[in-house]
């Protein structure tokens, strides 16, 4: 208003004379002031903020290095020790002994290595089928895609639960089979989820540009497609795996899964079970930290889901 | 929104037929028969009447086409640990108590879930809202075989304990086993039913959260309407429509949980007999229960699928239900 008013002034050129331009300086218009971020770069930043999240993240890498390093330096998970059974927690045995003497904290170790290896191995091959079938599927689409998404409405369908104890009863149980029924299923979930990505990304200008200038459709898939749907892909890989893990312990625990010398995180709680309520040692030191590992990958998870949706992003 | 269910519809049995053919055809790459694993002691003649009783001296087809005849018939087999106990008998026997079990979580599994959930929304960041929280962390993290068992010591071993010292009675509030009055369900219901609580509890919370910052929520309040109309009508109401969905996938869950809570409990549900058939290796049991259970689940969530469609115009004529 001010502006209008003085500009209806009488003595309006006296004004522009006045006026002396502020001398531009082109460097330092030119200077950045705040960190430009790719996606990336604030999604780490925003997971790096969120203590919940940091925290499974240093738990989880911490139990991966228990299970990795703790057998090699107690490799005596077998040793049983009749004159020593049903031992509390001591100097000589951290956390006590089981039924057969057997050392509870060696076990531990062998048990984290059992229980993780079988939680890891079974969702990446779940990860890499899921991805394989579903980026086919969406990027194919048309008949094809009709046809496999129709298969992957039925495979999802199968309670999990039932493929899990009948192909333990039919197989020899162990870590071999468990990884196999759990990899029978386990896929189709992830599939119909990449699919959805790539079905939504295909329609995007820039697949269309790289297919005029003359991309394959493998380059697309692999260039384009897939690094887009990364975010959600390891989501739900992170959230997949205490699921694997919880499975696994449910069939040991019900007595299918992994058989007793071997350990795991399910047959000792089944142990630890039996001997209920006493030497209460057995069951609570698996219990505890199987409880906080899966707790420790959904915080993780929960907080990569956030990290990753820019919609959440302040 | 008929095409969506009749595909829906078809999707079901295709899968029951599946989990049936495949588990006739891993029940007999099984070596040998139920009659004959390794011991030479059985006479001959005995065995091929054994195997003649059980139709196990046909041809394989044909034993798969009889098998299917039977359980349209509804006869699902016969057991081999319980000599002449048919499977449809033990289903009929023992059904009911899980379903009891089961309706009994699912209930008080929806009711906690859905208020703690409304209630952390509309206390977003206050007490509440951590505690529910805490319990949807606690109820994901914890199996319920672990919560089970700590509860059982708790409150069934130690809190008895104490009471006797102190009343100098027998009575137990929170017994450790079996299936009578009300006072035993109440711990296996709350083991059972803390896996729902907790994701129902999740679910409702942001669902809730997500729709009380809807532009539809404000006008209502900048209406006038009272807060009470607001809350109930436009807010619960819309809110409740995505937690529906997770209810058809909890009987899959609970069904799951059923094995570990009634084996731990000691209730003679059908669970513990599905289990207990793995174990024994009473392959014909198992395999009639894996099929009962297939087309129980199934069917199931199915159904909640149907209802789902009738609540919510929308997701039939999107055709496929959005996560």
């Amino acid at each position: 208003m001010s502006v209008l008013q003085e500009r209806s002034l009488p003595g309006e050129k006296e004004l522009v004379k006045d006026f002396t331009p502020v001398p531009r300086d082109l460097a330092a218009s030119q200077r950045i002031n705040r960190l430009s971020l790719t996606y990336w770069q604030g999604a780490m930043m925003t997971l790096r903020k969120n203590k919940a999240a940091m925290t499974g993240l240093v738990f989880i890498i911490l139990v991966v290095l228990v299970g990795i390093i703790g057998p090699i330096l107690y490799p005596n998970y077998q040793k049983t020790n009749l004159l020593a059974t049903l031992q509390a927690p001591s100097e000589k045995h951290w956390l006590g002994t089981d039924l057969l003497g057997r050392d509870t904290f060696t076990r531990l170790l062998w048990g984290t290595r059992t229980s993780l290896m079988i939680g890891f191995v079974a969702e990446t091959i779940n990860l890499v089928l899921g991805i394989l079938y579903g980026g086919i599927s969406g990027y194919v689409g048309g008949k094809v895609d009709v046809i496999m998404m129709r298969i992957i409405d039925v495979i999802v369908s199968i309670p999990q639960m039932i493929i899990l104890i009948l192909l333990q009863t039919v197989m020899s149980n162990g870590v071999g089979t468990l990884i196999f029924s759990l990899c029978v299923t386990g896929w189709a979930g992830l599939a119909r989820m990449v699919r959805g990505q790539v079905m939504a990304l295909r329609e995007n200008e820039y697949v269309f540009a790289a297919q005029v200038l003359g991309a394959s459709r493998w380059e697309i898939l692999r260039r384009h497609l897939l690094p887009n749907t990364v975010g959600p892909i390891l989501v739900n890989y992170t959230m997949s795996i205490p699921g694997a893990i919880g499975a696994e312990a449910f069939l040991s625990y019900i007595g299918l899964g992994i058989p007793v010398p071997a350990a795991s995180w399910g047959n000792m709680l089944q142990e630890g079970a039996n001997q209920f309520p006493g030497s209460l040692w057995l069951f609570f030191s698996p219990a505890i930290i199987f409880a906080l590992t899966i707790l420790a990958f959904n915080l993780f998870g929960d907080g990569l889901r956030d990290a990753l949706d820019p919609k959440m992003r302040k | 929104m008929k095409k969506y269910i009749l595909g829906r519809v078809l999707v079901a049995f295709v899968t029951i037929f599946v989990v049936i053919t495949l588990t006739f055809i891993l029940m007999r790459l099984i070596p040998g028969t139920p009659f004959n694993t390794g011991n030479t002691n059985m006479d001959p003649e005995a065995l091929a009447q054994l195997e003649a009783n059980y139709g196990l001296d046909q041809p394989i087809f044909r034993q798969y086409l009889i098998y299917l005849n039977n359980l349209l018939h509804g006869n699902f087999g016969t057991s081999i640990t319980y000599t002449n106990r048919s499977v449809t008998e033990i289903i009929l026997r023992s059904f009911p108590v899980s379903l009891d079990l089961g309706l009994r979580a699912m209930i008080f599994g929806v009711v906690a879930g859905l208020l703690l959930g409304i209630e952390a929304a509309l206390h977003h960041n206050q007490f509440i809202d951590r505690f529910s929280t805490v319990v949807a962390i606690v109820g994901i993290s914890v199996p319920s075989f672990v919560l089970g068992t700590l509860l059982q010591l708790v409150l069934g071993v130690w809190f008895s304990g104490w009471i006797k010292d102190i009343f100098h009675t027998d009575f137990q509030l929170f017994p450790l086993a079996r299936w009578e009055s009300f006072r035993y369900t109440i711990l296996p219901s709350f083991v059972l039913a803390l896996g729902s609580i907790a994701s129902i509890t999740r679910m409702m919370r942001s669902s809730m959260l997500d729709v009380i910052s809807q532009d539809y929520v404000k006008t209502a309040r900048s209406k006038g309407i009272s807060e009470r109309t607001v809350v109930w009508k436009h807010e619960i109401r819309n809110a409740l429509l995505p937690v529906v969905t997770i209810i058809g996938r909890m009987v899959g869950g609970l069904c799951t949980g059923s094995f570990v809570v009634e084996n731990l409990f000691a209730i003679p549900g059908l669970g513990k007999y599905y289990v207990n058939s793995v174990t024994a290796r009473d392959y014909t049991l198992t395999m009639g229960l894996t099929i009962f259970y297939a087309i129980f689940i199934v069917s199931s969530t199915l159904l909640v699928d149907i209802v789902y469609c009738f609540v919510d115009p929308r997701i039939s004529l999107t055709g496929r239900r959005k996560r």
